[in-house]
C-alpha cells in the first residue's frame, strides 16, 4: 500500500514540471510585447518605465535562465505580484479561490444527491416511467448551459420570489442559486453513470446469487450492486473536481462571484500575466493534487487496485 | 514627438456627449435631500485601481471622482471653473502655470491640501515608477512644478501646452496627500487619500469598493454642486456585477440602487417600470468610429474611402442593432465637444447609388459573386476587431452594408495584444474603436501623423501636423476652435473616420435615488445624490 502510494505521488512530479514549463512558455508565445501592453494602451508610457517594468519582471534575460529562475521562485512559493493589484499573487489565489472551493464543493454535494438517487431510480425502474423521467431529467441537464440555467435561478427565485440574493458571495443563502447552476450538469451526468454502471452489475453472478438467497431487493441494490457501481462514478467526480474548479467561470460572472475562474479570465484581459501564471499553476496543482486524491481512494475501496 | 494624448478606452458597448440629465418621465417632485443612506452601484467593468496617477481605466473614474478633487472644474458646457485651485495664471510663454489654492481644505487623513500635495501628485504622475497611463497622457509635456508658498504652485511645461488647464479637470490628475504616498509608497491604491467627498473603506478585487462620505468635505466645486457641505450618502458601494442580465435583475430586486451601463435591449424595460428610470447622457471625444488606413491598399485611394463612407447606413445601424439609444452623426467628434461643426454631418450621408459610382470612376467593376474588381484584384478589404467586447454585430452589419456597394469585407478578430499590434503596424484597411475625451486635442491624438498608436489611418499630412501643433499651444479657445474646424474639414475631405455614431452613457436607476449627475464626459457623479425614503 505504501509502495503504491509513494509511485502514485512520485508520478505526478513530471506532470507538474510539464505544468510549470508551459505556463512559463505562455508569456513568451502570446502575440505581442506584454509590457506594450501594459504599459502602452491608455497613452504612452516613457521609455524609462518600460524598461523599468522589464527588468522587474526579468525579461531581459535569457530564457533557460528565466524558466530556471521562475521553477525557483514557484517552488518557494514566491509567485511574484500582481500588476494590477499589486498584492502577492500566491494570496490573491488562495483569497479567491477559497469561494471558488466552497462553490464546488456545493455543487458537487447537490450534484452526488441529487444525481445518485436519479441514477438509483433509473436503472431499478429500468425501462420504465420512472427510468423515463430520471433520464429525462438529465437529458435537460446535461444539455442547458449553466449561464442560462443562472439567469433563470435569478429571475425565479432573487428577482420574483425575492428568495436569495442575485449576487455576492459569503453565507449559505449566497451558495443555493450558483451552486444549483453548477450542479446541473454534473448532477446529470453522475445520474446517468450510475444507471448505467448498475445496468451493469446487475447482470454480474454475485447480484443473481443475493438475489436468489432471497435477500431484499433494497439490500441487493444498496449494499451490493451500488458499490461496485460506484468506481466509475469516483473517477468522474475527480475529473469533474478540476473542471468545476477552473470552469466556475460562466456560474461566477453570473453571479458575480468572486472565484478563480473570473480572476484567471479578468487577469487575461487585464494583461495581468503573474496573476494568469499563477492561477493556472494554481488549478493545475489543485487538478492533480484531486486527481491523485481520487487515485488513492480506489485504493480503499477496491482492494484490487493495490495489487495491480 | 510621442503622445500627448491617450484616449480614453473602454471594452464595452456604451459611449459619448453631454447634454441633460434625461430623468425619463420623472415623478412627481422628490423630497428634499436628507442625508443617509447606501447607493449600491452595480458596474460592468471593474476599476483597475484606486490611484488616479496610475494605470487607470475608464471606469476607475467611478471611484476616483468621489474620493479625490481636482485644480479645476469642467462643466458640461466646456467653461472651467476653480476648484481646489482658486484662480490661476498662464504666462505669455504659454509654459509657466500659476495657480493659487484655496486655502482650509483637508485630506482624509488630516493633513492639509496645499502646495507642496499638489507638487507630489504632478511629480508622482511622471515619475516611471508610477507607471502612469491615462494621467500621463493628460499632464503633456509637464516639466516640474515649483512650490512658490503654501498655497501658490507654479508649473513649468517643456511646451507650450493648452489643454493643460483641461489636464487638470481630469479625474486622472486628482490631488492625492503627501503624507500618504510617502508612508504607503506602491501600495498607495489600497490606502488611497484624498480631498473628495468620500473616504476609502475597502477594495475587494473582482467584487466591491466601498466609500464612506467625508464629514468634514466642504469645498465641492461651486459651478457644478448642488448643494454645499458633505455629500448626503452615508456609502458608496461600487460593485462588479458583469453579466447584463443579472445587473438588471439586482436593480429590479433592489440588490442594487444604480446601474451601468444599461444595456440598449433593455431600456424599454426599464422605462416601463414604475419603479425604475432611465438616466442618459450624450459622451465626450470623437465617439465610435471606423478608422480608414490611408497606407494599406485598396484603402490608400480616396476614392475607395469615399465610397465607404457613402455606403454605410449609420441611422439604421443604430435603429437596429443598438435600439435607437445613441445619436446619428457623422463628424469627427461629439456634438458638445468645443469646436464641433455642424456643418461636417453633411460631407457624406447613405448614398450607395454614389458610392457604386464613385468606385466605377475609380476603375472598380462588378466581378463574380458581386464583387468589385480592379486589375484582376477583387475589392477585398480588411475589418480588424476585438472579440466579445461586442464589436461583432456591428462589423457584421459593415460586411454586408458595403457588400451591397460591391466591397467584400473581410473581418479579422484578434486577441487585444495582436489587435495593436496590426493596427500599430498598419496591417488593417479598417478599424473600430471609441475615444471619450473633453478636450478637441482629441484630434491631435487621432490624426497627427507619428501619434501611433491612435492615428491608425496612419494619416500623414504637414499641414494637419502644422495645425493640429499650433492648436495645442494657443491659449485662446477661439483660435485654437479655427484650427479646429479647418482639420475637421480636411479630414472628413479626406474620408478617413466613418463615425457611426455619437454614444450615450445610459444608467438605470430606482426612483428612490435622486440627484445623479453627469461630468463633462457624461461620467456620473453622487455628490448631490441622495436617496428618498
Amino acid at each position: 500500500m505504501t509502495s503504491y502510494v509513494a509511485r502514485r505521488v512520485l508520478s505526478t512530479l513530471p506532470v507538474l514540471v510539464g505544468i510549470m514549463a508551459s505556463v512559463f512558455l505562455m508569456l513568451h508565445l502570446v502575440p505581442g510585447d506584454p509590457i506594450m501592453l501594459l504599459l502602452g494602451e491608455g497613452g504612452v508610457a516613457s521609455p524609462e518605465a518600460i524598461n523599468a517594468l522589464r527588468h522587474e519582471l526579468g525579461l531581459t534575460d535569457p530564457l533557460p535562465l528565466q524558466f530556471v529562475r521562475y521553477s525557483g521562485d514557484m517552488i518557494r512559493g514566491n509567485w511574484g505580484r500582481s500588476i494590477r493589484f499589486n498584492r502577492p499573487v500566491l494570496a490573491l489565489l488562495i483569497e479567491n479561490g477559497r469561494y471558488t472551493i466552497e462553490l464546488a464543493a456545493a455543487a458537487l454535494v447537490i450534484a452526488v444527491a441529487a444525481g445518485l438517487p436519479l441514477g438509483i431510480l433509473a436503472a431499478v425502474h429500468r425501462t420504465r416511467w420512472g427510468d423515463s423521467a430520471a433520464m429525462f431529467v438529465s437529458l435537460v441537464g446535461v444539455s442547458m448551459p449553466s449561464f442560462w440555467l443562472g439567469a433563470l435561478l435569478i429571475f425565479a427565485f432573487s428577482l420574483h420570489f425575492k428568495w436569495f440574493p442575485a449576487i455576492g458571495q459569503g453565507g449559505l443563502n449566497r451558495l443555493v442559486l450558483p451552486g444549483i447552476a453548477l450542479a446541473f450538469a454534473p448532477m446529470a451526468s453522475i445520474a446517468r453513470l450510475v444507471r448505467s454502471s448498475l445496468l451493469e452489475t446487475f447482470g454480474e453472478d454475485y447480484v443473481r446469487t443475493a438475489r436468489a438467497k432471497g435477500m431484499a431487493e433494497r439490500v441487493v441494490v444498496m449494499r451490493h450492486a451500488l458499490r461496485n457501481a460506484l468506481i466509475p462514478v469516483i473517477t468522474f467526480f475527480g475529473l469533474e473536481t478540476g473542471r468545476l474548479l477552473a470552469g466556475a467561470f460562466v456560474v461566477e460572472t453570473v453571479f458575480s462571484r468572486i472565484g478563480l475562474g473570473r480572476t484567471i479570465v479578468n487577469a487575461i484581459l487585464n494583461k495581468d500575466f503573474p496573476v494568469v501564471q499563477g492561477a493556472v499553476l494554481f488549478v493545475a496543482v489543485l487538478y492533480v493534487a484531486v486527481n491523485l486524491a481520487v487515485d488513492l481512494s480506489y485504493a480503499v475501496l477496491d482492494p484490487r487496485v493495490r495489487f495491480e | 514627438m510621442r503622445a500627448r494624448h491617450g484616449s480614453e478606452w473602454r471594452s464595452a458597448l456604451a459611449t459619448v456627449t453631454v447634454i441633460v440629465l434625461a430623468a425619463v418621465g420623472a415623478a412627481a417632485a422628490p423630497a428634499a435631500p436628507t442625508p443617509g443612506g447606501t447607493l449600491t452601484f452595480g458596474i460592468r467593468q471593474e476599476p483597475s485601481t484606486t490611484d488616479p496617477h496610475a494605470s487607470a481605466n475608464g471606469v476607475s473614474q467611478r471611484v476616483l471622482a468621489h474620493l479625490y478633487d481636482g485644480l479645476v472644474y469642467m462643466t458640461p458646457d466646456g467653461a472651467y471653473h476653480p476648484w481646489l485651485a482658486t484662480n490661476w495664471t498662464i504666462a505669455p510663454d504659454g509654459k509657466t502655470y500659476t495657480l493659487t489654492l484655496r486655502s482650509g481644505v483637508k485630506f482624509h487623513d488630516g493633513t492639509a491640501f496645499n502646495a507642496v500635495a499638489v507638487k507630489v501628485s504632478l511629480d508622482r504622475i511622471v515619475d516611471p515608477a508610477t507607471r502612469s497611463t491615462s494621467a500621463i497622457s493628460a499632464i503633456g509635456p509637464y516639466a516640474s512644478s515649483e512650490v512658490v508658498d503654501a498655497s501658490t504652485i507654479r508649473v513649468h511645461l517643456k511646451e507650450p501646452y493648452s489643454p493643460f488647464i483641461n489636464a487638470l479637470s481630469q479625474p486622472w490628475l486628482g490631488i492625492v496627500s503627501a503624507t500618504a504616498v510617502k508612508s504607503w509608497g506602491r501600495d498607495f491604491a489600497q490606502h488611497p487619500v484624498g480631498t473628495g467627498p468620500f473616504k476609502f473603506v475597502e477594495m475587494v478585487p473582482q467584487d466591491h469598493i466601498t466609500l464612506v462620505r467625508n464629514p468634514d468635505y466642504a469645498w465641492p466645486p461651486s459651478s457644478g454642486a448642488k448643494h454645499s457641505g458633505p455629500a448626503y450618502l452615508e456609502r458608496l458601494v461600487i460593485r462588479t456585477v458583469p453579466e447584463d442580465s443579472t445587473r438588471l435583475a439586482t436593480l429590479q430586486n433592489g440588490e442594487t440602487n444604480l446601474i451601468e451601463p444599461l444595456p440598449e435591449q433593455s431600456v424599454a424595460q426599464v422605462q416601463g417600470d414604475p419603479n425604475l428610470y432611465v438616466l442618459k447622457q450624450l459622451e465626450m471625444g470623437a465617439g465610435r468610429v471606423v478608422l480608414l488606413n490611408t497606407q494599406r491598399a485598396p484603402t490608400t485611394d480616396v476614392r475607395v474611402r469615399r465610397a465607404i463612407e457613402f455606403g454605410v447606413d449609420t441611422a439604421t445601424l443604430v435603429k437596429t442593432l443598438f435600439y435607437g439609444q445613441h445619436v446619428v452623426g457623422r463628424s469627427p467628434v461629439s456634438p458638445v465637444m468645443a469646436g464641433y461643426d455642424k456643418g461636417l454631418e453633411s460631407i457624406y450621408t447613405y448614398d450607395p447609388a454614389k458610392a457604386r459610382q464613385i468606385l466605377e470612376e475609380a476603375g472598380w467593376r462588378p466581378g463574380p459573386g458581386g464583387v468589385r474588381v480592379k486589375d484582376g484584384q477583387p475589392l477585398r478589404i480588411s475589418l480588424f476587431i476585438i472579440p466579445n467586447i461586442g464589436s461583432e454585430p456591428t462589423a457584421e452589419y459593415l460586411q454586408s452594408q458595403l457588400r451591397q456597394v460591391g466591397i467584400d469585407v473581410e473581418i479579422r478578430a484578434l486577441a487585444r495584444a495582436a489587435w495593436y499590434e496590426g493596427i500599430n503596424r498598419g496591417d488593417h484597411n479598417m478599424t473600430l474603436a471609441f475615444f471619450i475625451w473633453p478636450d478637441p486635442d482629441i484630434l491631435r491624438t487621432l490624426y497627427f501623423s507619428t501619434n501611433i498608436p491612435f492615428n491608425w489611418f496612419h494619416y500623414n499630412n504637414p499641414d494637419v501636423d502644422r495645425m493640429l501643433l499650433q492648436a495645442s499651444r494657443l491659449t485662446d479657445m477661439r483660435a485654437r476652435i479655427g484650427l479646429y474646424r479647418r482639420v475637421m474639414r480636411k479630414v472628413m475631405d479626406d474620408a478617413l473616420p466613418l463615425t457611426l455614431y455619437y454614444e450615450n452613457n445610459i444608467l438605470g436607476a430606482r426612483r428612490t435615488l435622486q440627484g445623479v449627475r453627469f461630468d463633462a464626459v457624461a461620467y456620473p457623479l453622487f455628490y448631490d445624490a441622495y436617496i428618498t425614503r
